[in-house]
């Protein structure tokens, strides 16, 4: 109890965006409770109303609640961005590690194919991929880790380099440790904290990423709740019903803002030295 | 030093990025000096957007750079429809023919084409054989002879005429003769511009974006009002109405969100016409699949609130109707009995006595053990997506699965020849030659195969019948029939029929009415307000 | 930059196109849908099945995948990128023509950023936690966390519809088209380089020659403009390298937006109507400037900066 006082106390910003964090996240999880109507109930006749008492954000062309629907968009977009998140981290550092640590072919295969992603635009390839595999939403966050993935591996490789020639690594080789057993113990609670600020800064723009894919319709399809669609969607009817582009476009950049403060913060918990 | 080098360096850097920015807008600045509203002092111009269907304005090159050759004003037909949507003359002043397989026809004495060219017997002989050597030898995508073929082509210079032999005996021809793909071009020049007989002819052209017309000092049909015109390329409805509103265009065609529509009829500035349509919106079933259940079918068109859709969702842009030709058109609309108009309680109860119920408790319905997912192609054309949506939303609400995917227009064909859908939108005239048959042929068991493999035996003796017939009552009679059936059969899903519209600014423009057959946009009757 | 490793670059620059050329042929190649009937599609006809095969023939798009791979790729070393089905067109043609647009746009976003970003950065830096620093870095933080597209659309309803400063639509690619674009591109990127110019420059004052000037009694003014000012821009021309390339690839959703006619929203046009060679050329040569630019960068920072010996610092 002392010490969570004291954190508190060193680290109040971090305590601040993390509860943040977890409201927007319990917006998600608790959407059926919070929504004020079913957000695929169509009311045809009821197309674009103005917010209301009844319906507080108004409703879209097809006469669903937008209230409701932003908030189920929450759902969509975090679950999107995180498992986006998780994937990249994952499987990059995995792939870092593993370059690092044995070099030779292995490493020069692996960086080469990095270098062919990092030296290329990222969003050319990720709409490309998305618009060929097919447009979903299951496909754009594919398309985006498959361009994504290298920043992880590159991080994790360099850290491992940075320790894999100190002595404590070759006295657990010589001890006949298991190779796995050293990149479990040693290399990657090395690389972790690294790897887990850059996944927490990365949140926020991987959640953009995936919207800007759905809203060019290579992302998620009607009648998914998601932020981007909606903007999409509304975006015809910008003249006469702003509020169809005005809801889901601050549902994003409060979102956004939210896990890019904690990435900030959390930065500065794990790493003082950085500013 | 070394500092003062970097910093020297730096900022060279620095000035070189500005320069060439501002270069380069500098360079694009003297484009836009004729940017907005009305511009030239002198002279009378017209600023007009339009979607852009085609690159080309040859009528060889596919359907849609055939439309835009008339559209924009540039090019004619040997015929031509009113706003009755009834041929009348236009290139050719009269025509005999006896057997209805060989027509004569005489070219109009005195039309030149834009650049001065006479207009001859000859060179509407070598534009109409040009049309069918494209299609021949596939150097264009037209396809001339889906409405007639010609055994001959004569020209006869001295006395004006040109003689077509058909294939078959023709009764429709001068209608066929005014679509668009059978444009009259200068062939002597083709191979550099397209040049036509329309009122206006094309200055310059930047892709995807402008194209700059002036008058056709050489028209033949009277007065041409404008000096220049110039079109904006404009791929979203929305930004048309705002290019309206803000006075950068002083022309629209086609609106198709609602609400700039309804905002432009509430404000007396602008004039905003249309025009009951000849197109018909529908979704075709695909009856090799779960569709072909005739239950499903009668279900979903109880399900459908037609009329919501078609003033709601579509906020006006079509009026609803129950059968595949436009009330509109005089084809005995008012003879016709639709037994599955709105009724929601009905669609529930016909699926449920049908046994087409949920069975596992999830929510959906199955059919013969398997849940149904009804697989819905759309594209964005006029508002066709947005009826899929709402239909999709619609049969979910009664537990009917339906996933829509919507696809650009050409995707969206090819998944249709290849019969692999569910429910597909279309978007079609209904009368594209004046005359309903060869509409209503896609329902004909022969051609079906690309339309949703429907298949009446009646439907195909009566559509034979009508084939053959020459009598006009005798051809109306079985129209309606023949409609008849189609709505009988729950053939097919109709949503409504597309309105057409023109929105000017009144202050600046006038006579832009819109015609029901939407193969000109840009003629002589519209000109400068007064 | 030696020689040697110029001439490295260069190598790895052939092979990455190569990796790339074959990544996306791969992927058109596997990709659903069946670009036959979408050309067929594309007039408005209906084929038959001879017909779609004998097209296929015509085409070579029944043989090996190997085979079609070494066939186009053989096509484009000498220059010929294909034809696209939507526009009837060569590729490559098509595609020069959207560059310029593209560079015009990604340029005078690049100098409008500057004019944004270099100025606050200094401010922020120099006033730092002051007031003006916290201002300008929660600024920033609006920049990065708003997705363009959004900012594009809400500067539209601001500037067009509801001010009616802009046209909405204008002729070809001049000036009052670009702005809006522009200033959509620039918004986040001048989010992303005033944080860069305060931490440069923040960097920069914390050295022993700024400590070492001030004692010497140098104005404060003139150790900021002439020493500390150039030393943290010079970095800034790496980064400009690298936006300027992702900016020609990155420009599809804004050029979208304001239905601005130039790569990326070919781009955009060419995968919703899947047309093949279309995105396979644009791929590559974005691919190709991207490392191009990539590489003149290093090359002048390595001109210019004599501290930049190859390993890097």
């Amino acid at each position: 109890m002392e010490k969570i006082r004291a954190f508190i106390k060193k680290n109040p910003g971090f305590c601040v965006f993390s509860l943040l964090a977890l409201a927007v996240i319990a917006v998600a999880v608790f959407a059926p409770v919070l929504a004020t109507h079913d957000p695929n109930e169509a009311v045809l006749a009821n197309a674009v109303q103005p917010p209301s008492a009844e319906h507080w954000f108004g409703t879209d062309r097809m006469g669903r609640d937008l209230f409701s629907r932003v908030l189920y968009g929450a759902r969509t977009s975090l679950t999107a961005s995180l498992s986006l998140v998780g994937i990249i981290m994952v499987a990059g550092t995995f792939l870092g590690i593993v370059a690092g640590y044995f070099g030779g072919v292995l490493d020069a295969v692996i960086m080469r194919i990095s270098d062919m992603m990092i030296s290329f635009p990222g969003m050319v390839l990720a709409i490309a991929v998305a618009g060929i595999m097919g447009a979903n939403l299951a496909n754009a966050v594919i398309a985006i880790a498959i361009v994504s993935w290298t920043k992880y591996a590159r991080l994790a490789r360099s850290l491992v380099l940075k320790i894999r020639s100190r002595d404590y690594i070759a006295a657990a080789r010589v001890t006949g440790s298991k190779t796995s057993h050293i990149l479990w113990q040693y290399m990657l609670p090395n690389a972790l904290p690294t790897i887990l600020i850059t996944g927490a800064t990365d949140i926020g723009t991987m959640m953009l990423e995936i919207a800007g894919l759905s809203f060019l319709g290579f992302g998620a399809q009607s009648p998914t709740a998601e932020w981007g669609l909606m903007l999409n969607e509304g975006r015809a009817y910008m003249t006469a019903a702003p509020w169809l582009m005005v809801f889901p476009g601050l549902a994003i950049f409060i979102t956004v803002v939210v896990f890019n403060l904690l990435g900030g913060s959390l930065r500065d918990v794990l790493d003082p030295r950085n500013e | 030093m070394r500092t003062k080098w970097i910093k020297k360096a730096a900022a060279a850097v620095l000035a070189a990025v500005m320069t060439v920015s501002l270069a380069a807008c500098g360079s694009g600045n003297g484009n836009t000096s004729q940017g907005g509203g009305t511009s030239a002092a002198d002279g009378t111009h017209l600023n007009f957007s339009c979607y852009n269907y085609s690159n080309s304005m040859d009528p060889i090159t596919n359907v849609n750079s055939s439309w835009c050759f008339l559209r924009y004003g540039v090019g004619e037909c040997l015929f031509r429809f009113d706003e009755n949507v009834e041929v009348e003359y236009a290139l050719c002043d009269a025509y005999e023919t006896e057997d209805y397989t060989t027509w004569v026809l005489h070219i109009r004495d005195g039309v030149q084409f834009s650049n001065g060219n006479a207009v001859t017997a000859s060179v509407v002989k070598a534009s109409l054989e040009r049309l069918y050597d494209a299609e021949a030898n596939k150097t264009g995508n037209s396809t001339p002879s889906q409405y007639v073929t010609f055994s001959s082509i004569e020209a006869d210079d001295e006395a004006g005429t040109v003689t077509l032999v058909c294939d078959s005996r023709t009764v429709n021809l001068p209608g066929i003769l005014a679509y668009p793909w059978y444009g009259i071009v200068d062939t002597s020049v083709i191979d550099t511009e397209v040049i036509g007989t329309g009122p206006y002819y094309v200055t310059a052209l930047e892709e995807n974006s402008t194209i700059d017309l002036a008058r056709n000092e050489y028209y033949w049909d009277g007065e041409v009002p404008y000096d220049t015109i110039r079109i904006f390329l404009t791929e979203d409805s929305s930004t048309k109405a705002m290019a309206l509103k803000s006075g950068d265009v002083d022309l629209v065609e086609n609106i198709t969100t609602a609400s700039d529509l309804m905002e432009l009829e509430a404000d007396d500035a602008y004039y905003v016409s249309t025009t009951a349509g000849v197109r018909l919106g529908n979704s075709y079933f695909n009856f090799n699949g779960v569709l072909g259940n005739d239950a499903l079918r009668q279900a979903i068109l109880y399900a459908i609130d037609d009329a919501t859709m078609c003033d709601i969702t579509v906020g006006g842009m079509y009026t609803a109707g129950c059968s595949v030709l436009p009330s509109s058109l005089s084809y005995g609309y008012d003879q016709l009995t639709d037994p599955f108009s709105y009724d929601l309680d009905k669609a529930v109860e016909t699926l449920d006595a049908a046994g087409i119920v949920d069975t596992d408790g999830d929510g959906c319905r199955e059919l013969d053990g398997q849940p149904i997912n009804l697989n819905y192609i759309a594209y964005t054309s006029r508002n066709l997506d947005e009826f899929a949506q709402a239909v999709a939303i619609t049969l979910e609400s009664i537990g009917i699965g339906c996933t829509v995917t919507v696809q650009d227009y050409d995707t969206a064909l090819a998944n249709q020849s290849a019969g692999s859908f569910d429910l597909i939108t279309s978007n079609a005239t209904t009368v594209p030659t004046g005359d309903p048959t060869g509409f209503l042929g896609n329902f004909y068991s022969g051609n079906s195969g690309t339309y949703g493999y429907y298949a009446n035996d009646q439907y195909d003796a009566l559509y034979e019948r009508l084939l053959a017939a020459t009598d006009a009552d005798e051809q109306l009679e079985l129209i309606i029939q023949l409609q008849q059936i189609l709505i009988d059969d729950a053939a097919t899903l109709v949503h409504g029929y597309y309105n057409s519209t023109f929105a000017s600014r009144a202050s600046v423009v006038s006579g832009a009415d819109i015609a029901p057959i939407d193969y000109y946009w840009i003629t002589t009757k519209i000109r400068p307000a007064a | 930059m030696k020689k040697y490793d110029f001439l490295k670059r260069l190598a790895q620059i052939v092979i990455i196109l190569f990796g790339i050329s074959f990544l996306t042929f791969g992927l058109t190649y596997m990709a659903p849908g069946d670009p036959v009937r979408a050309m067929y599609a594309a007039s408005g006809t209906i084929p038959s099945e001879e017909i779609l095969d004998e097209t296929r023939e015509a085409l070579g798009l029944n043989k090996p995948f190997l085979t079609q791979y070494v066939s186009w790729l053989t096509d484009c070393f000498h220059g010929d990128f294909g034809t696209s089905y939507s526009y009837s067109r060569p590729v490559a043609g098509l595609l020069l023509a959207r560059l310029w647009p593209t560079l015009k746009l990604a340029l005078l976003s690049l100098a409008l950023m500057l004019i944004v970003a270099v100025p606050l950065g200094i401010l922020s830096a120099t006033r730092r936690g002051g007031i003006a620093d916290y201002l300008v870095r929660g600024l920033t933080f609006v920049g990065v966390s708003m997705p363009n597209f959004w900012v594009g659309l809400l500067l539209l309803y601001i500037f067009a519809v509801q001010l009616k400063l802009l046209p909405v639509v204008s002729a070809g690619q001049g000036f009052s088209k670009m702005i809006l674009p522009a200033v959509t591109l620039a918004f986040a990127m001048a989010a992303k380089y005033t944080r860069q110019v305060r931490t440069a420059f923040l960097e920069e004052l914390n050295q022993d020659y700024v400590t070492g000037a001030r004692c010497r009694g140098i104005r404060e003014s003139v150790i900021l403009w002439q020493h500390v000012l150039p030393n943290s821009v010079l970095p800034l021309i790496t980064m400009l390298g690298l936006s300027l390339g992702s900016l020609l690839g990155g420009t599809a959703v804004v050029e979208v937006i304001f239905s601005y006619p130039g790569l990326g929203s070919l781009a955009v046009d060419a995968i919703t109507s899947m047309d093949y060679s279309l995105i396979q050329g644009y791929v590559l040569w974005i691919a190709l400037i991207y490392m191009v630019i990539n590489l003149l960068v290093d090359i002048s920072y390595g001109l210019m900066d004599p501290r930049i010996k190859e390993g890097g610092r």
